[in-house]
C-alpha cells in the first residue's frame, strides 16, 4: 500500500504567509487532502471556499457545575480547586457556590471532593469541525468556540480525519496549515508528520521565531524544509536566514519576493498563485515544484518497508 | 484612578501586536508613574528584540507533577480514573505518568488511598525581568517541546505591579493562552489588518472579549485606504477605531531591523499618547 506523506506548514511567528503558501499548494499539488489546524484562528477556508459536506461538534473535555439544591455550602470544592474556578456566589438565588466556566479546566477535583455529590461534570462542547469539498480537493477544517480550551485535541481530530480521507481515496499527500507558536496546538500539528515546512520572513522577529520552531523540529526529530517570504524587504536578514537553514540541514524550497498583489488577491479571496506576470506567483510555483520533488523522495524512502513484509500484511488485511 | 492594564491582542498572527505594544510603552515613558511591558507570548517572545531591555534576573518556572512512590503504590488505579488529561495510566499494576499532559490539578495526590503520590516540580520554562530605561519589562520563554504555555503566563501576570501602567503583549489566536493574557485586563487593544483574514480573526477575538467582558478598541495596521471592511465591522459592533498605521515600506523596513515604530517615526508618539487618553477616558 502507498504511504501517504504528511506535511505541516508552520512559522513560529504569525502572519508570515503560511496560509498563502498552503493555498498555493492546494492549487499546484495533485492527489492531496488539506487540513487547517489553526483551529483558533482558521483562515484557509476564506481562500478555498469549501462546501461543507459533514459538520460535527467537538467535545474536548468536561466542565464543572454545582447543583444548588444539593450544595450545603461546605466550600470543599473551592478549597481543592487549583484553578481558582469556584467562588462563593451571591446568595440571592440560594446557590452558595458557582463555577467560573472560563477558569475551569475540567479536572474533576471538585466532583471528587464534594461530600454531597453536588459538583457535576458535564461534556463541554468546545467547537465544530468540518469535512468539505473544494475545487482543489477535500478540506478538513475546524473552529474552536470563543475563549475555549483543548485546541490541541481538536487539531488531532482534524489531522486524523485528513489521514482517513487520504487513505480512503488513495491520496499521496496530507497538507496541514499549522498554527503559529511552538506550544500545544503546534506540537499536536507536527508530531508524526513526515515534514515540517517553516515559512519565515527576514525580520528580527521572523528569524528569532523560526529558530525556535526549528529547534522544535529537532526536538521531535522531524525533517524540516523552509520558505523565506518577502525575502527582498531585508536582503541581509534573508541571507542570515539562509545561512541558518544551511547550518541546520534544512532545505530551502524557495524565496518569495514582496508583492502588493498578495494582499490584493487576499482582499478579493483569490489565489495569488493564479496571477499572471506576478513574480510572487512565479516563485511560489517554483517552491511548490521543489517541495513536490522533496516529497517524492520522502515518499519513496518511507515506502521502503513495503519490500520487507508490510506489503504482504496489507494484502492480507485487504482480503 | 488606578493605572490601566491594557492587553494587545489580534486573533490573527503577524498583524502588529508587538509593534503596537512596544511603541505604546515607549510613548508613555515621559508620563508620571511607572510603565511595564509584559510579553505574554511565551511561545515566541519578540518584544525584547525591539525594546532591548537590560535583563536583571531570570528564573525557572516549574509546575507540580505527580511522583509515584513504588513502595506504597498498590496499583488500584484510582488516580488514573480521576485524571481527566490521561497523564496517568495503570499498566499491569504499575502507574505510568505522562508528565507533559499533566495540568497540575493535584487530584491524584488527594485521591490516592495509599498516599503513594507526592508532587515534584517540573520545569516548563523561564521568566525574566529587567528594564529599558524607565520602562519595566517582563517576559517568559516556554521550553521547546513543552505544550502548556498557560502556567508561564499566569506566573508573569502574578509578577505585575498593581501600581504600574501595564501593557500585555498577547500571543496570537483566540484559545487558552489568549484568554489567560486578556482576562482581568481593563482594556484590550485589537490590532488588525484590513484583509478578510484580519477581519475574520478579529471577529473571533471580539467574541472572546464578549465572553470575558473586557472593553476594546481597534488599531488598523497596514492601512492602504483601499477598503473599509474593518471600519464597517467596527461601526456595526460599536467598537471604536482608535488608530491607523499606514501600509508603507518605510514603516516595514525599520521594523524588520528591530527598530520600534515610534523611534523610526517620532510623529507616531503623539498618536500613541492620544490612543492612551482615549482608552483611559472610556474605561
Amino acid at each position: 500500500m502507498k504511504h501517504t506523506v504528511e506535511v505541516t506548514v508552520v512559522s513560529g511567528k504569525g502572519g508570515t504567509g503560511k496560509t498563502v503558501f498552503v493555498s498555493s499548494l492546494a492549487r499546484l499539488l495533485n492527489d492531496k487532502v488539506m487540513a487547517d489546524c489553526d483551529v483558533d484562528a482558521p483562515d484557509l477556508h476564506l481562500l478555498l471556499k469549501p462546501q461543507i459536506l459533514r459538520a460535527q461538534s467537538f467535545t474536548g473535555g468536561k466542565i464543572a457545575s454545582i447543583d444548588g439544591d444539593r450544595c450545603i455550602g461546605c466550600g470543599q470544592c473551592a478549597e481543592y480547586c487549583r484553578f481558582d474556578a469556584i467562588h462563593p456566589a451571591a446568595a440571592t438565588d440560594g446557590t452558595r457556590y458557582r463555577v467560573d466556566t472560563i477558569a475551569c479546566e475540567g479536572c474533576a477535583v471538585c466532583y471528587y471532593a464534594c461530600p454531597e455529590g453536588a459538583a457535576e461534570m458535564r461534556d463541554n462542547q468546545n467547537g465544530n469541525w468540518y469535512v468539505s469539498a473544494t475545487d482543489f480537493g477535500p478540506l478538513v477544517h475546524a473552529c474552536l468556540d470563543p475563549a475555549e480550551e483543548n485546541s490541541g485535541k481538536l487539531v488531532s481530530i482534524v489531522r486524523k480525519e485528513a489521514r482517513v480521507i487520504a487513505e480512503r481515496d488513495g491520496l499521496k499527500y496530507v497538507i496541514v496549515d499549522g498554527p503559529p507558536g511552538i506550544g500545544c496546538p503546534v506540537i499536536s500539528s507536527v508530531t508524526g508528520a513526515d515534514l515540517m515546512i517553516i515559512v519565515t520572513e527576514p525580520t528580527v522577529s521572523g528569524l528569532h521565531d523560526c529558530e525556535r520552531v526549528a529547534s522544535l523540529a529537532r526536538h521531535f526529530g522531524i525533517r524540516a524544509a523552509a520558505v523565506i517570504n518577502k525575502y527582498d524587504i531585508n536582503i541581509e536578514a534573508s541571507e542570515r536566514a539562509e545561512q541558518f537553514f544551511r547550518s541546520q540541514g534544512i532545505e530551502l524550497l524557495g524565496k518569495i519576493p514582496y508583492g502588493l498583489e498578495v494582499s490584493r488577491a487576499i482582499a478579493d479571496a483569490r489565489l495569488v498563485v493564479d496571477e499572471e506576470n506576478s513574480p510572487v506567483a512565479q516563485e511560489l510555483r517554483s517552491a511548490a515544484a521543489a517541495l513536490e520533488h522533496l516529497l517524492e523522495t520522502i515518499g519513496s524512502e518511507t515506502a521502503v518497508p513495503d519490500q520487507h513484509g508490510t506489503a504482504d500484511y496489507d494484502r492480507r488485511t485487504a482480503r | 484612578m488606578k493605572p490601566l492594564k491594557i492587553a494587545v491582542a489580534s486573533g490573527k498572527g503577524g498583524t502588529g501586536k508587538t509593534t503596537v505594544a512596544v511603541s505604546l510603552v515607549l510613548a508613555l515613558e515621559g508620563l508620571p508613574g511607572q510603565t511595564q511591558l509584559i510579553d505574554c507570548d511565551v511561545e515566541e517572545p519578540d518584544a525584547a528584540l525591539f525594546l532591548r531591555p537590560d535583563i536583571e534576573t531570570t528564573r525557572n518556572v516549574s509546575v507540580p507533577v505527580p511522583y509515584i512512590d513504588p513502595d506504597r503504590c498498590t496499583g488500584c488505579g484510582k488516580c488514573a480514573e480521576l485524571c481527566q488529561y490521561n497523564a496517568l495510566a495503570v499498566i499491569s499494576g504499575k502507574v505510568l505518568t505522562f508528565k507533559n499532559l499533566c495540568h497540575s490539578c493535584g487530584g491524584c495526590t488527594y485521591i490516592c488511598p495509599a498516599r503513594a503520590i507526592t508532587e515534584q516540580p517540573r520545569k516548563v520554562g523561564t521568566v525574566e525581568w529587567g528594564a529599558a530605561g524607565p520602562v519595566g519589562f517582563m517576559s517568559g520563554h516556554l521550553d521547546v517541546g513543552e505544550p502548556r504555555a498557560v502556567p508561564l503566563i499566569r506566573e508573569l501576570k502574578s509578577m505585575m505591579s498593581p501600581d504600574a501602567r501595564c501593557v500585555l503583549d498577547s500571543p496570537p489566536g483566540t484559545a487558552c493562552t489568549v484568554v489567560e493574557t486578556v482576562k482581568d485586563c481593563d482594556y484590550c487593544l485589537l490590532v488588525t489588518e484590513p484583509t478578510p483574514f484580519g477581519l475574520y480573526d478579529l471577529d473571533l477575538m471580539v467574541q472572546v472579549l464578549e465572553v470575558l467582558g473586557v472593553p476594546s478598541g481597534i488599531v488598523i495596521n497596514r492601512d492602504d485606504g483601499s477598503t473599509r471592511i474593518i471600519d464597517d465591522y467596527a461601526s456595526d459592533k460599536g467598537i471604536p477605531v482608535l488608530m491607523r498605521i499606514p501600509l508603507r515600506r518605510e514603516i516595514a523596513e525599520p521594523l524588520s531591523r528591530g527598530i520600534p515604530l515610534v523611534v523610526a517615526d517620532r510623529s507616531f508618539k503623539q498618536e500613541f499618547l492620544s490612543l492612551v487618553a482615549r482608552m483611559e477616558s472610556s474605561v
